[in-house]
């Protein structure tokens, strides 16, 4: 299991890759993570809304109210301009975190 | 027999009595919760299970709450008092000098001068009082995320219209010194004054645009950019020929000082280390 303080430093550039894939929702957005980091990772559901009221309050995303397939009402989130260049910037920032990491883990096997 | 609509009122009374009161926020929420239940019922979990598992999941009350609390803009208010402020004082100033135009003793180019100089000069005290509420609610950490976002958004709004006004207000200036005085600088105290505010300003903004200004020093620099104001204004209005024009009370030096040293203070107080705002802890 990963670390909550990296689930918490890594929620926002993970949004924010999800949402560039397409617009989505709280609930579709917390499975996606689950499987993808086959249940590595593991958000406090509740928690995931205040994240996204905080990007939405940045300007980072946009929110709608529609309707589901099952005539359930649904907020789906979408990306807006300034939410792609903050996932630019996570991903030049974790890029170089990655790059420092792998660097030292080489190192060692020299 | 379990009611899923019964248990879903029950739980947001509760989500209610922790602080949630957003009809957006707890249907969102309720949304959440449906789906989880449906998928755990689909999956086989017994309808009661699935719910209590659900509401877990989404996490207490309280906890949710508390980080929708943060969200609350605290500021909200006092940014939109003090643009309320600065409208007032502006249409003050606006009529003050209008009546002197009409009545002649003014040119239009000279009202033009005041006025925007007057209010760039307000625009970055203004700036510069959102910076020493933001240390005092740094202080008492009584500024949530999204309150100090807000602050920091009026603070970088306030500069570069204190920038723009600012730099007008020279420009006429210097037009109308040339056709009264006969030179577009007599490089008097208070030309000298504003031509270091309008660079202390445009610098200022220039960081925030090209640089990594954090949201910390960017209040630290506006309350810097008033000591640079108040000494633009002021102490070159003490230096001038005629100290009292414009002098608005402070037209000696201990005033001055005072100013200065009530900044200066708010200065250390933000500079030093202390409590910052937490990001949502998303981790389970």
């Amino acid at each position: 299991m990963i670390r909550k303080e990296l689930v918490a430093a890594s929620a926002e550039p993970l949004i924010l890759s999800l949402l560039a894939k397409g617009e989505s929702y709280g609930y579709a957005i917390i499975q996606e993570i689950k499987v993808r980091s086959r249940d590595q990772m593991q958000w406090t559901d509740g928690m995931l809304y205040p994240v996204l009221h905080r990007m939405e309050n940045k300007g980072w995303i946009k929110s709608r109210w529609a309707e589901s397939e099952n005539g359930r009402k649904r907020k789906y989130y979408s990306l807006k301009k300034d939410g792609k260049q903050a996932l630019e910037k996570h991903h030049e920032q974790w890029n170089i975190v990655h790059s420092v990491l792998s660097g030292l883990r080489k190192e060692q096997y020299v | 027999m379990f009611n899923l609509d019964q248990a879903v009122t029950h739980w947001r009374r509760q989500m209610t009595a922790a602080g949630l009161q957003t009809p957006d926020v707890l249907n969102e929420l309720e949304g959440h919760l449906r789906e989880d239940v449906a998928a755990r019922v689909s999956a086989g979990t017994p309808e009661a299970d699935a719910f209590q598992l659900a509401v877990s999941r989404i996490g207490s009350p309280d906890s949710v709450g508390l980080e929708f609390n943060k969200l609350c803009s605290l500021p909200d208010g006092y940014v939109t008092v003090g643009s309320i402020l600065w409208l007032a004082a502006s249409a003050t100033l606006a009529i003050f000098l209008s009546r002197g135009l009409f009545a002649g003793r003014l040119s239009l180019l000279l009202s033009a001068h005041v006025f925007t100089l007057t209010t760039g000069y307000g625009t970055a005290l203004l700036a510069g009082l959102f910076g020493i509420f933001y240390v005092c609610c740094r202080s008492f950490r009584a500024l949530s995320p999204a309150g100090q976002q807000g602050l920091v958004g009026a603070v970088r709004l306030a500069n570069q219209s204190a920038m723009l006004l600012v730099a007008l207000g020279l420009i006429l200036g210097l037009v109308w010194s040339k056709q009264n005085l006969g030179g577009y600088l007599v490089a008097g105290p208070r030309e000298i004054g504003t031509l270091c505010a309008s660079l202390w300003l445009l610098t200022w903004w220039l960081i925030q645009r090209f640089g990594q200004l954090g949201d910390r020093f960017t209040m630290l620099f506006s309350i810097a950019g008033n000591m640079i104001v108040g000494m633009a204004w002021f102490g070159a209005g003490i230096l001038a020929d005629n100290p009292d024009l414009h002098s608005y009370g402070i037209a000696g030096v201990w005033p001055l000082a005072l100013f200065m040293g009530f900044h200066l203070l708010f200065l250390v107080m933000g500079a030093a280390p202390g409590p910052e705002n937490t990001e949502t802890q998303i981790g389970g």
